[in-house]
């Protein structure tokens, strides 16, 4: 359970039941990670939790590789837009957004800040990240929204730069690097152009005549191919 | 009762107008982009001349895009409520009567909230769905209203105590259905809890809602206004009334349904704000004497001025957040409900 909806009471009530419990309050991505590692202890399975933080801590630090250099794009993570509800700058959410190269434009202590749009309209942000469980049924609301005076004068919204990301980024656990992979790609793009096909292009120009130009181009979409369902499995898990 | 002339109404609708016009140029002003008074005013003389082209700069649209809109909803929504309950008040002929403490609002929370629910099964036309939630508001509305007068009726007649007491009950119900279906209904458009159970007028709305708006409510108030001698007259009971000649089945029914559609008009855009339609009408009231001849159009300037002017205060005592406009109207309001409630008492 975690700290900050539930209360010390519950856990002292839980005990005298007999019921053992796990409390936990991470604010960041890292402490995402401890908390899961620490949970698979308090279950009983420190290698899964090992290997599950190992994982986590992989993919984040590819990420970090590919988009660290890049410049962070400015965006607002709507919860709600009637009213318009974003995210506080000490929450998980607005770490994950900076892992995933973005940055709230929101510079709130409050978790769950009540923002004026006008603020928004002043800082302009580069896009809208808003997070749903079923992605289908978004784009009609977002229509609606740019048809209104009040959010027209916002550039993302006149220039349609929305991103619609998984909700595993709402919750506290390891499905949560899943949803800042998701949200990375569809921020920079451009670092997730497929590097095997790059480098293919220069293996073959290294080596224009060389004998194994079949079978090393055949090991590389191979590879490539497995990327491509490792993300898939990520994005269905996330899901 | 002073005989009414043209003129002392005019005076007194002249003084509003005025004091609502500074408190627009107060909240166009203020908030959480600084505009000066000399660019506030260039800008308006070329919107009043036509020339909105020219208004380019990222700060004007602001204000024009966001600032104004949410004044006019301001406006219409405190105007909406305040004459709703200077209606109930002079209906119920009880001085507390106010939409939300009835509980109407938050039956017109509720109305608008199924109505939100079932559109996108109707499937009916862009237009028409609009008029869904409000619709949905005013049934909200007229049915709790209905419900709340038949509670507080014992041995035929309305008991005050009895009528306030189910409105206050009911209130909590109807709250506690609308929590209980933003709990578990997931369909994303439905708005937020807290902008149905609080009340708050930062949705951006397409012009086409402010013109509905605008019409209804002069719709509205202009049928409650002809029955304004009437209401003076209930307001001696309402067997006195019928004997002096008033047709009291078709006054009610006319002041019930308009004053339940002002409510719906107002609660569909912008939640439950409370205690608007309580604090207006009473310092009015005081500021104008009780005949509903100057006492409606007074109380729908009020209305305004007073909405406005909270959502102002909502807006910039924490900016660059937002705060809920019912919470500053409630703030100001339940004190001086209970202040009324014990003169009463005593």
């Amino acid at each position: 359970m975690t700290k900050s909806l539930n209360r010390l009471e519950t856990v002292h009530s839980l005990d005298t039941l007999g019921i053992s419990s796990y409390a936990t309050d991470p604010h960041t991505v890292d402490e995402i990670i401890s908390s899961s590692k620490k949970l698979a202890d308090v279950l009983g399975a420190p290698e899964a939790g090992d290997l599950i933080a190992a994982d986590m801590q992989r993919r984040l630090a590819d990420l970090q590789h590919r988009i660290g250099a890049l410049p962070p794009k400015r965006v607002l993570f709507a919860v709600w837009t009637e009213p318009l509800i974003s995210i506080g700058k000490d929450t998980f959410i607005a770490d994950a957004m900076r892992r995933a190269g973005a940055v709230s434009i929101v510079d709130s202590s409050l978790n769950w800040p009540h923002v004026n749009l006008e603020e928004v309209a002043r800082l302009q942000p580069d896009f809208l990240v808003f997070a749903t469980s079923h992605s289908e049924s978004v784009p009609p609301q977002l229509d609606a929204l740019a048809r209104l005076p009040g959010w027209q004068i916002l550039d993302a919204v006149r220039n349609r730069r929305y991103v619609v990301m998984s909700d595993a980024v709402n919750r506290p656990a390891p499905r949560i690097v899943s949803a800042i992979e998701d949200l990375a790609r569809q921020l920079h793009p451009e670092a997730f152009v497929e590097k095997p096909a790059g480098s293919k292009e220069i293996l073959e120009k290294e080596h224009p005549t060389s004998p194994h130009g079949f079978s090393s181009r055949g090991f590389l979409v191979a590879d490539s191919s497995q990327i491509d369902t490792m993300s898939r499995g990520a994005y269905l898990c996330a899901h | 009762m002073r005989p009414l002339t043209l003129r002392r109404l005019f005076l007194q609708c002249f003084i509003l107008v005025v004091i609502l016009f500074v408190v627009v140029v107060i909240a166009l002003k203020f908030g959480a982009v600084p505009v000066s008074l000399y660019a506030l005013g260039r800008d308006l003389l070329r919107v009043l001349f036509g020339q909105t082209s020219q208004i380019s700069s990222d700060y004007g649209l602001i204000v024009w895009n966001i600032r104004l809109p949410r004044i006019l909803l301001g406006t219409i929504v405190g105007a909406s409520l305040s004459v709703a309950g200077t209606s109930f008040q002079a209906l119920l002929r009880n001085p507390l009567a106010d939409p939300y403490v009835l509980g109407v609002s938050s039956g017109a929370a509720l109305g608008a909230i199924l109505a939100l629910i079932t559109e996108p099964y109707l499937s009916l036309s862009p237009a028409l769905s609009a008029l869904l939630t409000p619709l949905g508001a005013f049934l909200g509305a007229a049915a709790t209203i209905a419900a709340v007068y038949a509670l507080g009726r014992r041995e035929g007649q309305i008991d005050s105590t009895t009528l306030l007491l189910g409105g206050v009950i009911t209130a909590s119900f109807l709250s506690a259905i609308i929590t209980f279906l933003m709990s578990t209904i997931t369909s994303g458009n439905t708005r937020g809890m807290a902008f149905w159970l609080m009340g708050n007028l930062s949705t951006s709305f397409q012009k086409s809602v402010y013109w509905f708006l605008g019409i209804g409510f002069i719709v509205a108030t202009g049928a409650i206004y002809t029955t304004a001698t009437d209401l003076n007259l209930l307001l001696a009971g309402e067997k006195e009334a019928m004997h002096l000649g008033v047709d009291v089945p078709r006054v009610r029914l006319v002041v019930y349904i308009a004053a339940s559609f002002l409510t719906g008009l107002a609660v569909s855009v912008s939640g439950a704000v409370g205690y608007v339609g309580l604090i207006v009408p009473h310092v009015m009231r005081l500021l104008f004497g009780s005949d509903h001849r100057t006492l409606l159009p007074t109380a729908a300037l009020g209305g305004a001025i007073a909405v406005v002017f909270a959502d102002t205060l909502a807006r910039t005592l924490v900016a660059p957040n937002d705060l809920s406009v019912g919470a500053v109207t409630a703030v100001v309001g339940a004190p001086l409900f209970i202040y009324l409630l014990r003169r009463r008492l005593a």
